[in-house]
């Protein structure tokens, strides 16, 4: 077996780095900061970095030529998710990424031709608001009502947990538009410009700083174009294979980042009883980790290998996404345990941090972020429900 | 990128799991084989051998296949999932590499050619008692007398070692440290040599092997003296992998023994399969197995395009034995008290991943040769 990228793979992947090492120079990101946003990064900043990639091409690599994306397999979607994370590059969540597909998938000529030239431009901002407070993993509670009005709808009620609505432009949502039946057939897909009158966005504060948005929306007039797909379709739509790639690349981008910079403090720092890469305990770890994150490429590589074959990639794409995501947590605790009382020292990204800091604040601040991770995109629960289910045919439990 | 496996990997798959079917190796027997000499039933690694699987990485001159190192993991891990018990990794996969890493022609003759056609067994006894493994703490000695070699020392911990009749016996001949190292094929009935068989967890029949003033005619030194370590190092890795790929072939059985009993077994009036922690058990150990496995397929196809193993072998080894280890534990965890009777077949694998953990110097060892390439120089 040969789990090297392949040799066009690897350039793209050389070629999209040299593209953030220059963007994300830190000239480049000096003052640019901004610890409530996600990204660590001003939207101002944001928006040029999204805007300067999108007309390089980047943003649509993996869409067909005939949608004016650049027509490459999955792979190359996926080594650019990798290397964004990995720079800290604002361009992991895109709209693009986030809504895109669901746009590309369902969505009218109309809508494809109004969106995807701005999405892969690089030059709207969009977030999904499908969370509700009392609908989390389980959508089928979700509240948020669009009741017929003339030849459209008003939509009302509350979107939690929403990543970039302070930023946003447009929203991709999901609302009941029957009173009565079961969620699976109640639910449609609605495309919402936040800037009209009846939404309002509140942010609230993170543990680790940033802000994740709560979005109103109050008897809010949608016409007939803003329905993305068939009106009751909304719960399969949403649940259905988006066409993205689904390898976890991204997430491997920041364990990457994380470990060398654990590695450079190891090699680098001192510890009470002499150098950290004297420490047989420390080296321990470190190898442990360096063991892991090869093995979490390995995994990410298999799901987009199979997905590049056309096979059912649900599978690997849950042990993917549990693996990574855990692993980042095993990172930053073995990061923040190894530098001791320095590793608990916080900074948000791109802030100066203080002197004792580690890794410039970056381990403290990984422990804080890498929470939601195995929370997020589908809870690690729901992916090991999918794994014993589908992977290896275990039986489906009663659930009441 | 090319994860796919050749017709010619799933033609072996194929042909071992029919070979064990054939044979019927039931728990309750295996678990009888393992407590008297050979430790293994003779007439199916007669078979075996006859196969040629084992010995598929070695060169078509010699008897072998003239494969790679993929196709011997392939081997390797089917005849683990039966488990088919037998000396392949001591005795055969790293046994041949020292041969042919360091026999003359002749050598290859007298030794390599019969271990391949399974005419002759060898025991490649490099640990020793105190679990020492590198060369610069190996104290066994060989010292020249008259026209050949005087050995004496203990060797420990050689799978099989009562049931080979050459031992291929790690020997300081020189100075201290890593170059003074060679080795000798020893005949096992040759006077002073003395094989202690002792009761290990891993059913693989170690022994302690005594070297008490052993004469040792000169053309049984393997290759030049002093001059075996650098040789010996590849060999390692490689029987390393092997043994990663061993405990994977170990963790795919454990798995799909317990993926059909906890959907077969009822309580409460449904599977416990669908049972929630029973489901989240196995999800994490099926992520362990693609894990465990991929890291070892990846480390062989680098060995056969010529990339050096030493680091993704010791990751790979490193890798299984955590991963195999806690996927047998957990299978036995989901079997219940059922699966803890001898006649049953989750003992076998729980106790054969279990063997390999020690080999050579153990999962830290492993780590600590990831660590150096990451944190020295």
């Amino acid at each position: 077996m040969d789990f090297r990228f392949d040799d066009d793979v690897e350039g793209y992947r050389h070629e999209v780095a040299a593209t953030f090492a220059a963007a994300m120079a830190p000239e480049r990101t000096a003052g640019a900061g901004d610890p409530e946003d996600l990204t660590g990064l001003s939207e101002r900043f944001e928006r040029a970095v999204h805007a300067q990639i999108g007309e390089l091409g980047h943003l649509g690599i993996g869409l067909p030529a005939s949608l004016g994306g650049g027509g490459r397999r999955p792979s190359y979607e996926a080594v650019f998710n990798l290397e964004a994370a990995a720079w800290d590059a604002p361009v992991v969540d895109t709209a693009m990424r986030l809504a895109g597909y669901p746009i590309l998938a369902y969505g009218s000529d109309a809508q494809r031709a109004w969106f995807l030239p701005r999405l892969l431009a690089g030059r709207i901002e969009m977030c999904i608001a499908y969370s509700e407070e009392a609908a989390g993993s389980d959508l089928s509670a979700i509240r948020t009502a669009a009741v017929p009005d003339g030849d459209g709808w008003l939509l009302s009620g509350e979107k939690a947990l929403v990543t970039g609505s302070h930023k946003a432009d447009w929203c991709c949502t999901l609302a009941r538009t029957r009173a009565d039946g079961p969620p699976r057939e109640a639910m449609t897909m609605l495309l919402v410009d936040l800037t009209q009158p009846g939404v309002q966005r509140r942010r609230r504060e993170t543990m680790n700083g940033w802000t994740l948005g709560e979005i109103a929306f109050d008897r809010v007039r949608l016409g007939p174009e803003a329905v993305l797909g068939a009106v009751g379709e909304g719960w399969r739509q949403v649940l259905s294979a988006v066409q993205a790639e689904r390898s976890g690349m991204s997430y491997l981008g920041f364990a990457r980042h994380v470990f060398d910079d654990l590695v450079a403090h190891v090699r680098r720092a001192e510890g009470p009883g002499g150098p950290l890469a004297d420490d047989p305990g420390v080296r321990d770890q470190v190898a442990a980790l360096a063991i892991d994150l090869d093995a979490g490429m390995r995994l990410a590589k298999r799901a987009l290998w199979v997905q590049e074959r056309g096979e059912p990639t649900a599978v690997l794409a849950s042990m993917s996404k549990v693996y990574a995501t855990e692993l980042l947590q095993r990172l930053a605790q073995a990061a923040t345990e190894i530098a001791g009382h320095a590793g608990l020292v916080h900074s948000p990204l791109f802030a100066a941090a203080p002197g004792p800091a580690a890794a410039g604040g970056r381990f403290a601040w990984e422990y804080l972020e890498r929470v939601h991770g195995t929370i997020s995109v589908g809870a690690n629960e729901l992916q090991r429900d999918l794994i014993a289910r589908q992977g290896l045919g275990l039986p489906v439990a009663r659930r009441s | 990128m090319d994860l796919s496996e050749s017709d010619g990997q799933l033609a072996v798959r194929d042909a071992v799991g029919a070979l064990i079917a054939r044979h019927r190796l039931s728990p309750a027997m295996q678990h009888r084989l393992a407590a008297t000499d050979p430790g293994f039933d003779p007439g199916l690694w007669a078979e075996v051998m006859a196969t040629g699987w084992l010995t598929v990485a070695l060169p078509v001159a010699v008897g072998g296949g003239g494969g790679g190192l993929t196709d011997l993991i392939v081997a390797v891990e089917a005849l683990a999932r039966g488990p088919v018990p037998g000396p392949i990794h001591n005795g055969v996969v790293a046994s041949a590499d020292v041969l042919l890493a360091l026999g003359g022609g002749a050598q290859v003759a007298r030794h390599l050619v019969p271990l391949v056609a399974g005419a002759r067994r060898y025991a490649f006894c490099l640990t020793e008692p105190n679990g020492a493994h590198r060369p610069e703490h190996l104290r066994c000695r060989a010292v020249r007398d008259a026209d050949g070699w005087l050995l004496e020392g203990a060797k420990c911990f050689v799978p099989h070692a009562g049931s080979a009749e050459v031992l291929l016996v790690v020997a300081r001949t020189g100075v201290e440290g890593r170059d003074g190292i060679s080795v000798f094929a020893v005949r096992a009935d040759a006077p002073g040599v003395e094989v202690r068989t002792m009761a290990t967890i891993g059913g693989d029949r170690q022994g302690e092997v005594v070297l008490a003033g052993v004469r040792v005619p000169a053309e049984d030194l393997l290759g030049r003296p002093e001059d075996a370590w650098p040789a010996l190092r590849p060999v390692l890795d490689r029987a390393v992998l092997a043994m990663a790929a061993d405990m994977v072939g170990s963790a795919t059985a454990a798995l799909e023994w317990t993926v059909a009993r906890v959907c077969a077994r009822h309580q409460w009036g449904v599977p416990i399969g669908s049972l929630q922690a029973v489901q989240h058990r196995c999800a994490d150990m099926s992520i362990a197995l693609t894990c465990a496995r991929d890291a070892v397929w990846d480390a062989a196809g680098r060995a056969d395009r010529g990339e050096d193993l030493t680091t993704a072998a010791a990751g790979a080894k490193a890798l299984c034995d955590d991963a195999c280890r806690r996927i047998t534990a957990s299978a036995h965890q989901l079997c219940g008290g059922e699966g803890i009777y001898a006649d049953q077949p989750l003992h076998l694998w729980y106790r054969r991943v279990k063997s390999f953990e020690p080999f050579y110097g153990g999962t830290r060892a492993q780590r600590a040769v990831v660590a150096a390439s990451l944190l020295d120089g």
